[in-house]
């Protein structure tokens, strides 16, 4: 994964040869927000050895320093002194959570030669191969893309995919040079070349724009000169997210829908959703009625390990057995609602739920293994106040909230929310025989999680440390007061509470 | 908050049904899961549902089933691991009893080897598919359990059902027999490499522990150990062996088979990581332990390379103790003790040449004549000799051992050691640069002439008595020089050029001097003449003069000229000349003296016989003695008359006579009576009727003015000589050290003034404490009177 060209670089920066690093970004400017084996970036090392120098050139040529990145974290963590510090601030150090990174992250992999962050997606497997081969009109390499990424992105090339029929392969020989081709290219798989599009190929911008039928890097390209790196960043990465938002409200999210029992074949789906060339179909069962969907998708966006497990198992395992079948088909168990959310935030990065379905979302992502789809749902649960968690109207009460974030691992996150809530809202939970046991369902796994505690405590992983105050503290904050105000609670309880060492 | 919300009763929904909810039983589960393992194993996987049976996996990690479900697969990989052992493993074991042929326990062990390579690779296989279905009993379980993943229990359960089955001990079987077949192969065998080294790789994927350590894998915890001391027990064998029947040759070759093949077994065979290992054993046997004797072979040993000049086995050899020794001190020694043999071989040439002489020695001029010219030979051939095991060791340095330093040192040193054996070597070799110069460089190319030269400065190197070597070359070069016997000046000065870069300054400064003499006496014959022609005197003198003004400190004087003062009464035309130049030269340079050494001259004359003229080539005292006949008054003269007339110094004298009169060619005056000696009765007069095929010839004289060795009388002198003129070099830095020093020990003064003249001789301590005596008593030093062994410096 991590090219000679990156160490070397990196040896650059270390020994502060601020001459070789030039050097070496001049040719291989793709290494600038590359990371290394011990994960460095460019700008962690150069903070870390205090290169003041090195890291200016760094940060001027483009280097992301993003405090929601781990790199971008470490980076101003690490400084070595104020000075160094102070640069990483001033230098457009986006105190925003960018939470984008990941999802660009991903899609340049899909093209970069260097696999950037895998560690960020929580996804670690093979670099899909392109379906798609440009061929530029200078003659050299053939360049390897993806149908889907092209016709999300540019209005050139889905009408030259879609006018080509549906080939095995596409090749598409092309007008346009290779540098030109390139630079399209990385501007549509959002690799940041930090110089920005203006001055390479042949084309100027506007030119290339027009051509390729881009208008989102035109805007790009004439956005007024105040703005920052990271911004204009954003801009880009959010022209993306739209077009691939275009691409799935068009094509993706639309199932085909067959009664169940009747057998899927690829030549069902319509053909410009076939000119996308999904390498995966993804099946999902309706609960209301007797039908089956199938949402055509393609496995260099899926970011479930559960699916791309199951992808290869059945090439590795089945398929060679029983002969081609094309595409791979995985059935999934949950709610085609559920399905469309996922599958659209695989593409767009966006989630846009109700309330009610965020909790199903959660377990969906718990199940399909899904991290970071994870905190999303997380984030959205714990955004909202409202009595309805305990009346039941969303579907769920904040007992299931709770109990959900102990099952998918998520309770360092839920339940401090959850010990707000009932915290705030003690008088209205104390009635009736449902809240008791419900305490005692929670007190139950408190003690449990309790004794799993010590294993925690001495182990080295640094999380562990952390959530071990977070838990306690709502904890015992919602049991204290429970205690204190209201002796209808049992001996028993009591009892539960002296073991747990809580003072009473 | 509550008063706002307590006015109305809110009722609170119990949880709702879900996934988290559904009942469900273990066994049921676990049924479905089981079967579907089975049929894994089976290799049956193809109907499986992939998605079905890892949700079934995830329910029952969500339902709490999670202790158990990993519980169970573990039971149901291990009973497995076991049936596999019992049903496919048992029957293969290899059979080891020794009266089975290698050929059928060749196939037995590959059996046995192709049944553990299909098991392991069966159970990675279906590791790997349980592995996927259990994904998220890894991801979730075992993570917040800390339990090692279903991945690494596997290859224990591996490790601990099958190598290490309490029944059957399938670990040892393995390694028995991978060692037998790689024993097998070190004897000549073919054997599947292939198939062992993916037993070696499944050795390398299992480790002792969960923790799975670098340094805890089996191959290296079980095999490699066993490998080890199986390869070192072969080898202390092999070595035996292959001293037993080899000669050097095959023994060195064989030894850099071994260390290829040993190297190959680790990339085909077995694993990497082993090679510095086995490597060090393969060296330490048959290397480091016998090398030595090997080279000592008598018939085949490093002597027989080097005198053969056996490049090839050279280099492997080489190259091997290199292996174990990078300074190669073996090597080293035993080629500096065949130099230095072959080197006195060369010197014994030499000494049996002279033993014989020794006793004809006496004033017998002819036979002392004859046995220099062929001693000069033999020190020539003796000079080449030396070149051409320069040469050969040379050869075989650059291409066999890799033009090592080290060596290069130790072949210097054997060099210096035999050269300076023979004591005359110096000599010899300024000889051989005499001899180049003269004759051997005429017709060669600059850069052919610089090899040679190159090669004379190399044995100069050698030569510890610098001085010694100075002392021969000035007289050689001075030679040269007045005899205008070099080929060319360039030759001349490149090689005092290069005797510059080698020693420095002082050692060449008076043969600069030499050469600058040369010079200015050219410039100062011009200026004569052109002094002459001003003075329109003399017009009518036939007299060329052509002079050679010489430094008296440049050149070696006593060398060149005798003890013997040579005087002479020049002819009244000659002595005209002679007082008019010693005129202008006292003029030009006021306080100089001039000495004049005829016996250095030639003249050319014209001389008229009966028959015709001719143009003759003498030496200045023959001119002198010819011109005593220059009067038509003159018949006759008689030895002593001209003994008289010319007062040449008798030994001079009676050479020239002979050369005028007794030479059969060139016999322009006529002895009575007719005789090869000249006596003082005998009566010279000038012949008339001489005749030549020439019209230009020269008459030498007897004794040849070329270089010739030494004889012993003349080397007595010389060394005379060279004593003297070390005392003097002592002397001085004897006064030099203690001046910069004023007190030092003994010991300090001897170490600083060896080391000082090292570069010019190598001095006798006996002679540096006689200098030191001297001094005292010339009060230049005294010593300390407390400390007798001290000296100090008298200002």
């Amino acid at each position: 994964m991590h090219s000679q060209g990156l160490d070397i670089l990196m040896n650059a920066i270390r020994l502060g040869d601020i001459k070789a690093v030039q050097e070496h970004l001049v040719t291989s400017k793709h290494h600038l927000n590359a990371v290394d084996k011990f994960d460095y970036s460019p700008i962690v090392l150069a903070s870390l050895c205090g290169h003041y120098d090195i890291l200016e050139l760094l940060l001027s040529l483009g280097a992301r320093c993003d405090r929601d990145t781990f790199q971008g974290e470490r980076a101003v963590y690490s400084a070595l002194n104020d000075r160094i510090r102070n640069l990483l601030l001033k230098y457009d150090y986006s105190v925003s959570v960018d939470n984008k990174q990941p999802y660009a992250t991903l899609l340049s992999s899909l093209l970069s030669k260097e696999v950037g962050c895998a560690s960020l997606t929580g996804i670690f497997r093979p670099r899909p191969d392109g379906d798609t081969l440009i061929r530029p009109r200078n003659g050299g390499d053939e360049i390897v893309a993806h149908a889907f990424v092209l016709i999300a992105r540019s209005k050139y090339f889905r009408d030259l995919i879609e006018s080509s029929g549906t080939l095995q392969v596409n090749r598409l020989p092309i007008p346009a040079d290779a540098d030109s081709t390139l630079v399209v290219l990385r501007y549509m798989y959002l690799i940041d070349s930090g110089d920005g599009i203006e001055n390479c190929g042949t084309l100027d911008s506007t030119e290339l724009a027009v051509y390729f039928g881009l208008p989102s890097l035109c805007k790009s390209a004439d956005s007024e000169p105040g703005r920052s790196g990271a911004n204009k960043r954003t801009a880009v990465v959010e022209a993306a997210q739209e077009d691939f938002l275009r691409l799935w409200d068009e094509y993706l999210s639309v199932p085909l829908c067959l009664p169940r029992g009747e057998p899927f074949s690829i030549s069902m789906l319509p053909s410009r959703i076939k000119s996308l060339r999904p390498d995966v179909v993804l099946q999902v069962e309706s609960q209301f009625d007797g039908n089956v969907f199938f949402y055509a998708a393609h496995r260099a966006m899926i970011q479930s390990d559960f699916i791309c497990t199951a992808i290869r198992f059945k090439q590795e395992f089945q398929l060679s057995q029983t002969g081609g079948q094309w595409p791979i088909i995985v059935s999934i168990d949950v709610s085609p609602e559920i399905m469309e959310v996922i599958l659209k935030w695989f593409y767009t990065d966006m989630v846009e739920i109700p309330s009610e379905d965020a909790l199903d979302l959660l377990q969906a992502a718990d199940m399909l293994l899904i991290e970071r789809l994870k905190s999303r749902a997380c984030l959205l649960i714990t955004t909202q106040d409202s009595d309805g968690l305990l009346t039941g109207e969303l579907g769920y009460s904040i007992f299931d909230v709770a109990r959900t974030g102990w099952i998918t691992g998520t309770f360092p996150k839920l339940d401090p929310f959850c010990a707000r809530f009932l915290a705030s809202r003690l008088e209205q939970c104390l009635e009736g025989e449902v809240i008791r046991l419900q305490f005692e369902e929670l007190i139950q796994r408190f003690r449990m999680r309790f004794e799993a505690l010590p294993a925690h405590m001495f182990s080295d992983e640094p999380h562990d440390v952390d959530h071990v105050p977070q838990l306690q503290e709502p904890a015992s904050e919602t049991l204290k007061t429970d205690n204190y105000e209201y002796v209808r609670l049992t001996t028993a309880l009591d009892e539960l509470l002296v073991k747990l060492g809580f003072d009473v | 908050m509550a008063s706002k919300l307590g006015s109305s009763r809110i009722k609170i929904k119990a949880p709702r049904k879900g996934i988290s909810n559904e009942s469900m039983r273990f066994d049921d589960a676990w049924a479905l899961l089981s079967e579907a393992l089975q049929q894994i194993y089976e290799r049956d996987a193809s109907n499986l549902s992939f998605e079905e049976l890892y949700r079934t996996a995830y329910k029952m990690v969500l339902k709490k089933h999670g202790d158990p479900l990993y519980n169970s697969v573990n039971n149901l990989v291990k009973a497995r691991l076991q049936r596999v052992t019992t049903t496919q493993l048992k029957p293969a074991r290899p059979n080891f009893s020794l009266t089975s042929s290698d050929l059928g326990r060749r196939e037995s062990g590959n059996r046995f080897l192709a049944a553990v390579k299909q098991s392991w690779e069966d159970h990675q296989l279906c590791l790997g598919m349980i592995t996927d279905i259990l994904m998220y009993l890894d991801r979730v379980f075992c993570n917040d359990n800390k339990k090692p993943s279903i991945q690494v229990t596997g290859m224990a359960l591996f490790r601990d059902n099958v190598l290490r089955n309490r029944d059957y001990d399938i670990g040892a079987d393995l390694n028995r027999v991978i060692l037998e077949q790689i024993r097998m192969e070190r004897d000549g065998d073919v054997i599947d490499r292939a198939r062992i080294r993916s037993c070696v790789y499944m050795l390398e994927g299992l480790y002792e522990t969960m923790d799975e350590r670098e340094d805890q894998k089996l191959y290296l915890t079980k095999f490699e150990a066993e490998f080890l001391t199986a390869s070192n027990e072969f080898y202390t064998d092999e070595a035996r062996k292959l001293l037993e029947v080899c000669d050097a040759a095959t023994y060195i070759e064989r030894t850099n088979d071994r260390l290829n093949e040993e190297w190959e077994r680790t990339q085909s065979t077995i694993s990497t990581l082993t090679e510095p290992k086995i490597r060090s054993i393969v060296e330490k046997h048959l290397i480091t332990d016998n090398i030595r004797e090997v080279m000592q072979l008598e018939a085949s040993g490093l002597n027989f390379m080097v005198d053969n000049d056996r490049y090839e086995q050279l280099k492997v050899l080489y190259n091997l103790v290199r292996r174990v020794d990078n300074s190669v001190i073996e090597i080293r020694r035993m080629l500096k003790d065949r130099v230095v043999y072959l080197g006195r071989e060369i010197n014994k040439g030499v000494y049996s040449f002279r033993k014989p002489a020794t006793p004809g020695e006496g004033p017998n001029g002819e036979a002392e004549d004859k046995s220099v010219n062929a001693e000069t030979a033999m020190a020539l051939r003796w000079v080449e000799d030396v070149l051409a095991l320069k040469d050969k060791i040379d050869k075989i340095w650059e291409y066999s051992f890799a033009t090592d330093q080290g060596i290069q040192q130790t072949v210097s040193k054997a060099f210096a050691e035999f050269i300076n054996e023979n004591k005359r070597s110096p000599e010899y070799i300024s000889l051989f640069v005499d001899e180049n110069i003269k004759k051997g460089l005429k017709g060669k190319t600059e850069a052919e002439v610089d090899m040679v030269l190159d090669k004379a400065i190399v044995l100069f190197r050698y030569i510890h008595d610098k001085d010694i070597f100075e002392r021969y070359y000035k007289k050689h070069l001075s030679k040269r020089l007045i005899l205008g016997r070099s080929i060319s000046n360039d030759v001349e000065r490149a090689m005092i050029g290069k005797f510059k870069v080698e020693v420095g300054f002082s050692f060449t400064s008076k043969m600069e001097g030499m050469f600058k003499d040369m010079n200015v006496s050219q410039d100062l014959t011009t200026e004569y003449k052109k002094h002459l022609a001003n003075l329109h005197l003399d017009n009518d003198s036939n007299i060329d003069l052509d002079i050679k003004v010489l430094t008296s400190t440049f050149w070696p004087w006593s060398s060149m000229s005798g003890e013997t003062t040579h005087t002479c009464i020049y002819p009244p035309e000659l002595e005209k000349i002679r007082s008019s130049f010693q005129q202008f030269y006292l003029r030009r340079h006021n306080g100089r003296q001039l000495t004049w050494q005829p016996q250095m001259g030639t003249a050319d004359i014209r001389a008229t016989f009966k028959s015709r003229k001719y143009e003759i080539n003498v030496a200045t005292y023959a001119m002198v003695i010819l011109l005593q006949f220059n009067n038509p008054n003159v018949e006759s003269l008689s030895y002593n008359e001209i003994k008289t007339l010319t007062s040449i110094p008798e030994s001079e004298l009676i050479r020239h006579l002979q050369s005028l009169a007794v030479a059969p060619r060139s016999r322009v005056l006529v002895k009575a009576p007719m005789s090869r000696d000249v006596k003082p009765t005998d009566k010279f007069s000038f012949n008339a009727g001489f005749q030549s095929k020439q019209l230009k010839f020269k008459i030498g004289t007897v004794k040849g003015a070329g270089n010739k060795v030494e004889t012993d009388k003349e080397r007595k002198e010389t060394e005379e000589k060279v004593d003297e003129s070390r005392a003097h070099l002592i002397e001085a830095a004897v006064v030099r050290t203690m001046k910069a020093r004023k007190s030092l020990k003994h010991g300090d003064l001897m170490l600083q003034i060896t080391e000082q003249l090292s570069k010019r001789f190598m001095p006798d301590p006996s002679m540096i404490k006689k200098r030191i005596e001297s001094l005292i008593e010339r009060e230049y030093l005294e010593r300390e009177t407390a400390d007798p062994n001290t000296y100090v410096y008298l200002a």
